[in-house]
């Protein structure tokens, strides 16, 4: 097998695990997909769409995916993984691409809290109160995986936390361990890589829906496999933002899931534990 | 007994070969017509509604035979009178199946060196 092509999309380090062809499929993929969803894309779908002055927008096919995807993942979550906390991140401070950001004296402002339920698709319109800016992060990069692995002959694509693999693959894990990712989908979510400062304060991009700021819990990254990358990093981010009640979520939905805790203690579920390593 | 006079069994000879005798009654054509007089018109009216409820179950049976053979060719799967089509989960089944976003993967003890890791997004 050739060694896996990497190339820079949406943040991180995209890697295919295939030929040539697969690669520079994928790289075109994830160059599409930037240009619909990025916020920090001048002219992206979504910029458009947030800057529509009428509360109904019609969308393309691809946007109206996202966007269905999200309101999935609102509905599955209860309302955790949130696709309008847009206005939250500028807060904080996320306002332009994360590479471009540096430590700022002043307090982060207002906390602006989730309104998902303002939020409406029907077919590929869009309804949704004008104002209301959408941040679709939550589920289009997982997305954009299983879409190029369901595109190309890669045997699996990763880009930075997501990962999704046709055939049973080693995958390595935050702190140093390594587990087979049997199937479907995997997705590492935290607060240790996008960190930056605001008035002294540490502040992350996983927000609270409820408070509108950056969620303090007890764990730094949560790795969580799934049927795809898409239900792996919804669950991986619902199951941080829950705090100590994150594995007893992903026990009730029999997903297997990994804990790291700040002070480097790792909590697992029960599938997790059933199924990669022998449980101390 | 008086025997008839000479006279008059001439004249029956005449009368029968100018006037031939009549038939006997069983024989004319018309003589199981009823004649109807005021006496026989509800037996005449009975007879027309029984011919009307004949007309009416025959007629009423035709249609019923032909509303069920094409109720029976149009539904009947044995013989189609259309092209097939394939068969596919309803609608409302592939919307549930797909509501269920939150679909569990499987992890086991790793085999070689990780070919990729998953670092946090």
């Amino acid at each position: 097998m050739s060694a896996p092509a990497c190339f820079p999309a949406m943040g991180c380090t995209v890697v295919v695990g295939g030929d040539d062809r697969d690669a520079a499929a994928a790289r075109e993929l994830f160059a599409d997909w930037e240009q619909t969803f990025s916020r920090f894309v001048a002219g992206s779908e979504l910029n458009r769409v947030n800057a529509a002055p009428t509360p109904a927008v019609r969308v393309s096919a691809r946007f109206a995916t996202a966007v269905a995807a999200a309101l999935r993942a609102v509905e599955e979550t209860g309302g955790l993984v949130d696709p309008t906390l847009h206005d939250a991140l500028v807060t904080a401070g996320y306002d332009r691409d994360f590479d471009d950001l540096a430590p700022a004296a002043g307090a982060p402002g207002t906390p602006a809290t989730g309104r998902p339920e303002r939020v409406r698709l029907v077919g590929r319109l869009l309804l949704r109160p004008a104002g209301l800016r959408l941040d679709l992060n939550g589920v289009v990069k997982a997305m954009a995986v299983d879409a190029a692995l369901a595109a190309t002959g890669a045997t699996f694509v990763a880009a930075g936390g997501d990962l999704a693999a046709r055939t049973p693959i080693d995958v390595g894990l935050p702190g140093g361990d390594s587990v087979r990712l049997a199937g479907g989908g995997m997705a590492t979510s935290g607060s240790v890589t996008r960190r930056w400062l605001r008035g002294g304060r540490a502040q992350h991009h996983l927000i609270a829906p409820r408070t509108g700021r950056p969620a303090e819990t007890p764990w730094a990254q949560v790795t969580v496999a799934g049927g795809d990358c898409l239900a792996a990093d919804v669950a991986a981010k619902a199951a941080f933002l829950l705090g100590e009640d994150g594995p007893g979520w992903l026990d009730a939905l029999r997903m297997p899931g990994r804990f790291v805790a700040h002070d480097g203690a790792v909590v697992v579920s029960r599938e997790w534990c059933r199924g990669a390593v022998p449980c101390t | 007994m008086q025997t008839p006079p000479p006279a008059e069994s001439f004249l029956r000879k005449l009368s029968s070969t100018l006037h031939p005798p009549l038939k006997p009654l069983q024989q004319h054509a018309c003589v199981n017509r009823t004649v109807a007089g005021p006496e026989n018109r509800p037996l005449a009216r009975a007879r027309r509604r029984a011919r009307r409820a004949k007309f009416a179950i025959v007629v009423g049976s035709g249609l019923t035979f032909a509303v069920a053979t094409g109720l029976a060719r149009s539904s009947y799967t044995s013989h189609p009178k259309r092209r097939a089509t394939p068969l596919a989960a309803p609608a409302s089944f592939v919307g549930v199946v797909r509501r269920n976003l939150l679909e569990a993967g499987a992890v086991a003890p790793p085999e070689a060196a990780p070919v990729t890791e998953t670092s946090t997004s």
